[in-house]
């Protein structure tokens, strides 16, 4: 059985792994109030930007740009093209977290990502985060090594960067097509899903409305100076708005998983303190019982020394 | 005077919200006016200097960066991805802003670094010149 002194430092070192996890359940809590505030102030902007666009798509017949395709392929359609020859190359951005402690976030995220990854298509990884950096350094070969950012702390000028950055990449027919990985913060008590969305090209299919409500949307708009200029300048916008989004979405994911973690750690610390605390009473306990005994084992044997003496002295 | 509603909605904040006499605004065709009763119209917009009258007020000056301006019913909404004051311009980030730009446009680095750049310069150089402005 272990000593006194053994569990003792054992307990130590238990109550200061909790004051590490509790410290850091407490600084994700106001890390989520932050980034959340932050993505409230944005949401007019983001809200009204997507209405236009979405109309746009509506409303022009006429639009043509490389940011619109008339319909999305189906399946089908892709396995005929697949046999003609690879269809593109992919490009997706998976945001991740930099460091790990935080449940099962990261491999949800590097899991959804694979499933987007076909095997034999050409595709380029945007990677966010260290975690998602290191792991798809070792399992692939297709990471964008200049694409270097963290996720710590989500901004707007972040964003724009990102999104300039896969933008052009866009632009410049390095990649034809564009998802984003990341997990959505949701009502905030389920946690997080890791999840992916088509950034570019938009499908015209996705906006068809019918005869009546488009007849009364499309009354009288001008555009200055075309529709199509005017929809291609609000395109960058509107994706580094998702981009700035999904950031703060995968960073309240990223904040909560941790908080539950360090919760689960916690309360884990919490019982084993308590049986480390029993056994180190038993143990004390014992000892005390054991000195007791041998002292009035020693002392009966005393008295009964003392006695015989006596005895033999009478 | 017939007033119009006016927002002016920036990527992180709200920099107007009311009732307007007259906007000016910096479209991509050059600065264009809008006063109530407007067509309707959907526009582009560079960097530059905004004026507004808010109603019974004097004119209003701040800058915005690249966005848009929608005007529907005689609501007229600037989405842009920044916008600011003149004083609450900081000078000195914008001057280095504009010193960081110039450098890079003579390196040649790659198109997408020039383009940046260019743009960069762009917004620098307008939020100095709205900066000098008198709110």
């Amino acid at each position: 059985m272990a000593t006194t002194k053994e569990i003792k430092n054992r307990i130590k070192s238990v109550r200061d792994t909790q004051k590490i996890t509790n410290a850091m359940y407490l600084i994700s809590s106001t890390k989520v109030t932050k980034a959340k505030r932050e993505l409230e102030q944005t949401r007019p902007y983001f809200d009204m930007l997507k209405e236009q666009l979405v109309s746009m798509i509506r409303l022009a017949d006429n639009l043509k740009t490389d940011y619109l395709i008339a319909s999305r392929p189906d399946e089908t359609a892709l396995e005929i093209m697949d046999e003609e020859g690879p269809r593109g190359t992919v490009g997706i951005i998976v945001i991740t977290a930099d460091k790990g402690l935080c449940g099962a976030y990261n491999q949800n995220v590097i899991k959804e990502a694979g499933k987007l990854i076909k095997e034999g298509e050409p595709h380029k990884l945007f990677v966010i985060g260290e975690y998602g950096r290191h792991y798809f350094m070792a399992h692939d070969d297709s990471l964008d090594q200049n694409f270097d950012y963290s996720n710590m702390d989500p901004t707007m000028d972040r964003a724009r960067e990102i999104g300039d950055y896969v933008i052009d990449e866009f632009d410049e027919d390095r990649v034809q097509k564009l998802y984003i990985v990341y997990t959505a913060f949701g009502n905030g008590l389920t946690g997080g899903a890791a999840q992916s969305t088509e950034l570019l090209p938009f499908a015209r299919e996705d906006y068809v409305l019918d005869g009546e409500d488009r007849k009364k949307m499309s009354e009288g708009t001008e555009y200055l100076p075309d529709v199509v200029t005017v929809f291609n300048s609000i395109v960058p916008s509107y994706i580094k708005g998702f981009i700035y989004s999904a950031m703060v979405e995968s960073f309240c994911s990223e904040q909560s998983a941790r908080m539950t973690a360090m919760d689960a750690a916690n309360d884990n610390a919490e019982d084993l303190l308590t049986s480390l605390n029993l056994e180190y009473n038993h143990v004390r306990q014992g000892a005390i019982t054991r000195e007791i005994t041998e002292i009035s084992a020693g002392s009966r044997a005393q008295k009964k020394a003392k006695a015989l003496k006596k005895v033999r002295q009478k | 005077m017939n007033t119009f509603e006016l927002h002016i909605l920036a990527a992180q904040r709200n920099l107007f919200e009311g009732r307007a006499d007259s906007l000016i605004v910096p479209t991509t065709e050059g600065m264009y006016g809008i006063q109530a009763k407007h067509m309707n119209m959907i526009a582009g917009i560079n960097p530059g200097e905004i004026t507004f009258r808010p109603e019974g007020e004097s004119d209003l000056h701040a800058f915005v960066s690249n966005g848009m301006v929608i005007v529907k019913d005689n609501v007229v909404t600037v989405l842009v991805g920044a916008a600011e004051y003149p004083e609450e311009i900081d000078i000195n980030r914008a001057e280095r802003a504009a010193e960081q730009a110039r450098e890079e446009m003579v390196r040649h680095r790659s198109k997408r670094v020039y383009a940046e750049a260019q743009r960069q310069l762009a917004r620098a150089t307008s939020r100095l010149k709205v900066s000098k402005l008198d709110r």
